[in-house]
């Protein structure tokens, strides 16, 4: 049997470089690698993030609190993820979810 | 200069690899070298003690380290010319503090789906591994790989699979032997076995590429390959 289907099948997503990831921080991943949580460390990478569509994107506004403002400003430094990035990607797990 | 020799996968040579580039450095290169064994297997470990009791053989200190070494690492590496680190097959705390200080990485996988299904983490480790040592110099080798030439294709489609990851795959690879295993036991390497064997010809290539690629080098060259030029 060919092992050429092990290849990746889909393009390297381009990574979120901005989110610093410390040795200290790389080296403990490994403990979570180990019991089973992978959480990808330098990434939350944009694989999972649907973005691909070509329409322009228009603005929106919404009513938040200052506590969900700060959170969100925090998330986004957190992950290098921009903020409407992080709203897009939640609105599409959100989507996604199966609440039969 | 830290070299490197892990990855995910047991089995696939990672300590018989570590073996022959400490002795071709100490031997060859004349250079002092110091082993650092990751595995609690001890496999290196039990290597060197043999050789150190072999007065025609030329020592190589080895020592055991676990969890997280990196400052250990870093402190030893400016000590000797070579730390050749050997880490066990698992995503584990030294094999990160290794990867975080390495000058150059090797990730022998052999030529099968089980091995090469570790590709994946491998490659996602490497990514981060790059923000916090961005000059590290990795690659993956094929190593075991079958003589017949019936099974070249199962080579090339290894290293194909590695490329697909956009990691480097050296050219060079490593076929199954009895040399390498008849070696190992008596404390030897394959270049003091049969100095001019093919085992040891495939040893020299691979540490001569790996310490060979440009800084910054990222992907195997286009050049053909003969693949049983040495076999």
């Amino acid at each position: 049997m060919s092992l050429i289907n092990l290849s990746r099948s889909t393009p390297l997503a381009s990574r979120t470089t901005t989110k610093k990831v410390s040795a200290e921080e790389f080296i403990q991943d490994a403990l979570h690698y180990a019991s089973g949580t992978v959480v990808p460390l330098a990434a939350v990478t944009d694989r999972q993030v649907n973005d691909s569509h070509h329409e322009p994107m228009r603005r929106a506004t919404f009513t938040l609190t200052p506590e969900c403002i700060d959170q969100l400003q925090q998330l986004s430094e957190q992950s290098g993820i921009a903020k409407s990035k992080l709203i897009r990607l939640w609105i599409q797990r959100y989507a996604s979810l199966n609440f039969d | 200069m830290m070299i490197l020799v892990g990855g995910e996968k047991g089995g696939s040579g990672k300590s018989c690899l570590a073996q022959n580039i400490a002795v071709y450095l100490r031997c060859e290169k004349k250079a002092s070298v110091l082993m650092v064994d990751c595995d609690p297997q001890r496999t290196t470990s039990d290597w060197a003690q043999e050789r150190s009791s072999n007065d025609e053989l030329p020592s190589i200190t080895c020592i055991q380290l676990y969890g997280k070494i990196r400052n250990e690492l870093l402190s030893l590496k400016e000590r000797y010319d070579y730390v050749v680190i050997d880490c066990g097959g698992q995503d584990n705390l030294a094999l990160r503090s290794s990867m975080a200080v390495a000058d150059h990485i090797l990730i022998p996988l052999r030529p099968k789906r089980r091995d090469l299904k570790t590709v994946p983490h491998m490659e996602d480790i490497l990514s981060t591994c790059k923000m916090v040592n961005p000059r590290m110099n990795a690659a993956f080798v094929i190593t075991q790989c079958p003589s017949l030439p019936s099974l070249a294709s199962r080579i090339l489609e290894a290293k194909e699979v590695c490329r697909s990851f956009e990691v480097s795959v050296l050219n060079s690879v490593t076929f199954s032997r009895n040399m390498y295993d008849d070696s190992e036991e008596s404390g030897r390497s394959v270049l003091e076995s049969e100095a001019d064997g093919k085992a040891a010809v495939e040893i020299r290539s691979i540490i001569e590429e790996l310490l060979a690629r440009r800084k910054g080098e990222q992907h195997e060259s286009d050049k053909p390959v003969s693949l049983y030029a040495a076999s």
